[in-house]
């Protein structure tokens, strides 16, 4: 009883934003506040690289696609709580672990069906954590979703379902799917906890129809699953004209304010809007929602009428900041295109200035863009996107001028340059800029820590006509050949469907010019950025690229009061950390593919681990695994 | 015995490319790379063995040897761009006893 109350006490404190400082690692992001910020004061620049593997776990839970089972994308965050770890796997598995030595508990399978549904790939971000505050059988709560839209709640110490949630354990939030329901609500992202509430988002595929679910943020009681409200992003009018602008990404939670904050993404279908010509207000923006009641309190739009598929991308990140001299509630949010929007988290106002600048206009059909968009230029963009970046001479070289020939026939003015059929150069890519790894804040300082890609794709409108046979071309069988962030997208009941490629040349070299990925650190006070250096390294068939050059991330750095951070996220199969003064490495180790996932730091029996999920992603390189590697500092002589 | 060293060390240079592109979990294993290494240090291997055998015709021996260094220099360069830091020590060191051997012979040579 001592330890429930111990840990929903810090649970408590690890809510408040300016105060996120916790032994337990409960959330995706580390707390609610989403600063993965972790008071593992003992993980210096001085320590870390005595830093050492604990354990290793293999799940089993991998596949690469090539027989019966698609192929697996694994993000998860793990979660400390209970005194145990928690991981969702991407066959939708539960495993609880024991944090010193990673021997298993006990596993709860969903028994989910292991079809890509929605997604190209079978894909989990991992579980989330309930707990009453008093003792019984379910008091505790380990929940989990699945790609067909059920949500299961285990008891946190045994893995047996709690049989007063839902139906028997297990809540069908597809119940709640009732327009436009072309695909099942898709649950990769664990859902947020707040108090005795769950509030669930969804991912879909908005690449594909014009017409989908309707986007909404749906609350249910932790207890019971029986739905408290249900808040709708898209206008009730243009429902039957479009759709998504969901949630698919982590949220944040100012339980002093009652607030949550969601990243809302963008409507259906992704790269043509001519069906969506009246305003979306909601979509591809920063929402704050009142949790007692699901009214919408205020929105930041940061992309309007969005055709790039540039939707809000990682929960915000809450950190009180000092304005002169006065302590302001803050919300940072990195987005895809690089700006750092950074808002009044109580009403939605920039704390730094935000223009609408004149964007250039479309020449597809039935388009109608917003003659503006809005811009940030402090704190300064992680990406620079005046211009395109430079062509770079070795490429060009290599393919004969490719390169070159290519940057003079795709279009290219700028930021928020539309799709085209002509073709244009997408600046920054589609997968960002910054994703679903968001940024670390030390919120004593209001110090920002985040990684970039710098990756520059090119997207091709196809007239409706002629689409069919452009895929039949493009693939040996006709079938759509669709990834996640690249490849052909029907956008079914639109004039156009896509073609989306990184800007390569045939022998697969990038055509500009490196850093292909970088590590930044911004005082969020002044706007000023500290810093940026490369990070990570590429990789292509195996041989690495220049320290110089960096690499393209998934996955989010976690900063720890001892000032490292700790971050995966390169396509390099490398974890390492960084001395957050500076950006330079002090640690890395090879673990089994890409951690495109946010480690979980955290404090058991006195010592602190760091433990990733290493499970890949093809966005990055087609590796893909099952590991869970678990390290720690050498115990003191 | 220089060409001996070489030799050995070339055979090294195969096994610790072969386990970086067969074993799991290297950081390269299956890619293309590796596999380009792998094929390095055998050809590499196999053209010294030769000359360690004597089975070269005095007219090939000028064209092979340069045939060899060329592909330690470029298999080494290999290894280095995969972080292969042992392949890397043994191209290295393959190279540096066939350099030597033939600086031996042509004093020998000359003497």
């Amino acid at each position: 009883m001592k330890s429930i109350a111990y840990l929903v006490g810090t649970v408590l404190v690890a809510a408040a934003p300016a105060l996120a400082d916790q032994p337990v690692w409960g959330t995706f992001n580390g707390d609610l506040a989403a600063t993965k910020f972790s008071d593992a004061a003992t993980l210096t620049p001085e320590s870390i690289p005595a830093l050492e593997r604990a354990w290793e776990v293999r799940t089993g839970d991998v596949s690469d696609g090539s027989g019966d089972v698609p192929a697996t994308v694994w993000s998860a965050t793990p979660i400390y709580a209970n005194e145990t770890l928690y991981l969702g796997t991407p066959f939708y598995r539960i495993l609880a672990l024991d944090p010193a030595t990673g021997a298993e508990r006990w596993s709860y399978d969903t028994k989910s069906t292991l079809e890509a549904l929605t997604q190209p790939a079978l894909k989990n971000r991992g579980v989330a954590y309930w707990e009453s505050g008093t003792d019984g059988p379910c008091e505790k709560r380990v929940l989990i979703g699945t790609m067909d839209a059920t949500l299961h709640a285990v008891e946190a110490d045994t893995g047996t379902p709690c049989t007063d949630f839902g139906d028997n354990g297990v809540l069908n939030v597809n119940q709640w799917n009732e327009t436009n329901a072309v695909f099942p609500f898709s649950l990769l992202q664990p859902p947020t906890v707040v108090g005795d509430t769950i509030l669930i988002g969804w991912a879909g595929k908005d690449w594909v129809y014009s017409v989908e679910p309707p986007g909404n943020l749906i609350a249910v009681d932790a207890r019971t699953g029986a739905l408290l409200w249900d808040t709708g992003f898209i206008p009730p009018e243009l429902i039957p004209v479009t759709g998504t602008a969901n949630i698919w990404s982590s949220m944040s939670v100012d339980p002093d304010l009652g607030l949550v904050y969601v990243p809302v993404s963008s409507p259906s279908p992704n790269y043509w809007g001519g069906n969506r010509t009246a305003p979306i207000p909601l979509a591809t923006s920063i929402t704050a929602i009142r949790i007692e009641t699901g009214e919408v309190e205020w929105s930041f739009q940061h992309v309007h009428h969005d055709v790039w598929d540039y939707d809000t991308p990682s929960a915000p990140t809450l950190v009180d900041l000092t304005r002169d001299g006065v302590t302001v509630p803050a919300l940072v949010q990195t987005t895809k295109q690089g700006f750092i929007f950074v808002l009044d988290r109580r009403t939605g106002e920039p704390l730094f200035p935000v223009e609408e600048r004149a964007v250039p206009a479309s020449d597809a059909d039935g388009e109608q863009l917003s003659p503006t968009q809005p811009f940030a230029d402090v704190p300064k963009p992680t990406i620079n996107h005046t211009t395109l970046p430079d062509v770079w001479p070795l490429a060009d070289a290599l393919s004969f001028g490719q390169c070159s020939r290519d940057r003079e026939t795709y279009r290219y003015e700028g930021l928020y340059t539309p799709p085209s059929v002509e073709g244009t150069f997408l600046w920054p890519a589609t997968a960002g800029g910054n994703n679903w790894g968001g940024a670390a804040v030390d919120p004593q300082t209001g110090i920002l820590y985040v990684n970039t890609s710098q990756v520059v794709q090119v997207i091709r409108l196809i007239p409706r006509a002629d689409y069919e046979a452009e895929v039949q071309a493009a693939t040996a069988d006709g079938s759509d050949p669709s990834g996640n962030e690249a490849g052909f997208y029907a956008q079914e009941g639109s004039p156009y469907g896509i073609e989306l490629f990184e800007w390569r040349t045939s022998l697969g070299l990038p055509c500009w010019k490196p850093p292909y990925g970088t590590f930044s650190a911004y005082d969020l006070n002044t706007g000023e950025r500290l810093y940026e250096v490369p990070f990570g390294l590429a990789q292509q068939w195996g041989f690495y690229g220049l320290r110089s050059w960096g690499s393209p991330t998934l996955g989010g750095p976690v900063l720890t009061s001892g000032g490292v951070i700790m971050i995966g996220a390169s396509m390099d199969n490398r974890v390492r950390a960084l001395d957050a003064a500076t950006g330079q490495e002090l640690w890395s180790d090879l673990v089994a593919a890409p951690a495109v996932s946010i480690p979980a730091v955290f404090t058991h029996q006195g010592a602190e681990y760091v433990v990733w999920a290493v499970g890949g992603n093809s966005i990055l390189k087609p590796q893909v695994a099952d590991q869970v590697v678990a390290y720690r500092l050498p115990p003191k002589e | 015995m220089l060409l001996t060293i070489s030799f050995l060390s070339g055979l090294v240079g195969i096994c610790f490319a072969g386990a970086a592109a067969l074993l799991p979990d290297t950081g390269i294993d299956g890619t293309p790379g590796s596999f380009l290494a792998l094929l390095g240090t055998v050809g590499v291997t196999s053209a010294v063995g030769m000359f360690v055998t004597g089975k070269v015709p005095s007219k090939a021996r000028g064209v092979l040897f340069c045939l060899a260094a060329l592909f330690t220099v470029l298999t080494a360069l290999a290894a280095w761009f995969l972080m292969q830091d042992a392949v890397l020590a043994t191209m290295v060191v393959s190279l540096l006893a066939l350099l030597m051997s033939s600086a031996t012979a042509e004093r020998k040579t000359t003497t």
